[in-house]
């Protein structure tokens, strides 16, 4: 019963999901006119890439990215994640269903100098919920924020990032509550306009301990 | 205390033509292969690696699928070091998890405005495979989880110049 009951969740979940697709797909035929250029469009999707990687702050030059000040209007960048899964795991033998929420937003600060500031935050939660009491129940919240200062001159970038987390962690037998620590620093060489050489260094710090 | 290290090379000859390479990205790949198509790929050192293809229908809508693969220890994974076994009535603590994922998945990714966009997807976790390590010893190998759907939407705000 419990099984099907969790079904059902699934398929309100995806009713509300593709309720919400249809909807913005209104939105979308309504502002088809309102689209902006072809190589505008382009741009946006090569922009809004799946690999973030490419526009972390250790990358920061390239033909088209000309200055850091673009780098850092690119990073400004908010997601709204929703997560459902089932886990079938057999190690006890349990059916279980997880969900996880995440918010993620980057705040740049542009300065008409050299340095530039930018501030991350992000808050997930993530939950299990198993049929057996005895099983796996979990629950997760963390809140993330991540600093990053930049310096160009000439062809050298200077990058200073440091990443706090703070973590809660509660499931059956007990809980735990920490923090990491990470600090990062890059040095970047732009050799020519398509060549960059990034160095990077730090020290990273995690403490969890049982409530 | 734990030190980091790492040394990167990012070669971008044109905007259709990315490659980053080194530690910890051993390679990231994005490669806008004809005029609306991409094609990307990611190894990370020992923990993630993807690939992806995008197919783009229109300025506002495109297609892709994607493989995700992603290996966690208890340091990573949304199990951290408190997970437990129910074994002939012991209960076990594990101190330390491997967890081998992969994802194949796939999406629909709108352009609502000029900074703003929306997709969703479904996809699929493939079976896992498991070790938990109580302290330095391997206790358990071989723990593999079944297929299990999921879906996922999101909503992302991009700021083009």
């Amino acid at each position: 019963m419990k099984h099907a009951q969790c079904m059902k969740n699934i398929y309100a979940f995806l009713l509300r999901i593709i309720a919400l697709a249809v909807f913005v797909s209104g939105i979308l035929c309504m502002d088809a006119r309102a689209q902006s250029s072809n190589d505008d469009s382009v741009s946006y999707w090569q922009l809004n890439t799946a690999q973030d990687h490419f526009w972390e702050p250790q990358c920061p030059t390239s033909p088209s990215i000309k200055d850091g000040l673009m780098l850092w209007m690119l990073r400004q960048k908010l997601t709204v994640q929703a997560y459902q899964t089932i886990l079938n795991s057999e190690m006890n033998l349990d059916t279980k269903s997880a969900e996880k929420l995440q918010c993620t937003n980057y705040l740049p600060f542009l300065n008409t100098t050299d340095v530039h500031s930018i501030i991350g935050t992000q808050f997930s939660t993530y939950d299990i919920d198993a049929e057996q009491s005895d099983s796996l129940h979990k629950s997760i919240q963390q809140f993330w924020l991540w600093t990053a200062w930049q310096y160009r001159y000439q062809q050298w970038n200077f990058s200073l990032t440091t990443e706090t987390s703070w973590r809660s962690d509660k499931q059956n037998a007990y809980s735990t509550i920490g923090n990491e620590c990470m600090i990062l620093a890059y040095i970047g060489y732009e050799l020519n306009p398509a060549w960059d050489l990034i160095f990077l260094g730090g020290y990273e710090q995690r403490h969890m301990v049982e409530k | 205390m734990q030190p980091l290290f790492g040394l990167q090379a990012r070669y971008q000859p044109s905007s259709r033509l990315k490659l980053l390479f080194g530690v910890p990205v051993v390679l990231a790949a994005e490669w806008t292969a004809c005029e609306n198509t991409d094609i990307g790929m990611e190894f990370l050192y020992t923990t993630e690696s993807l690939c992806y293809i995008r197919q783009r229908l229109s300025n506002s809508v495109s297609i892709s699928a994607q493989y995700h693969g992603s290996l966690n220890n208890s340091d990573a994974t949304y199990f951290e070091n408190s997970i437990y076994h129910q074994d002939n009535n012991h209960q076990i603590t594990y101190n330390n998890i491997t967890f081998l994922q992969h994802q194949i998945f796939a999406s629909i990714d709108l352009k609502l405005y000029k900074d703003v966009g929306f997709s969703i997807g479904a996809g699929y976790n493939l079976r896992s495979n498991m070790s938990l390590y109580n302290n330095t010893n391997k206790v358990l190998d071989g723990i593999k989880s079944s297929d299990n759907f999921f879906i996922n939407c999101s909503l992302q705000f991009v700021r083009l110049q």
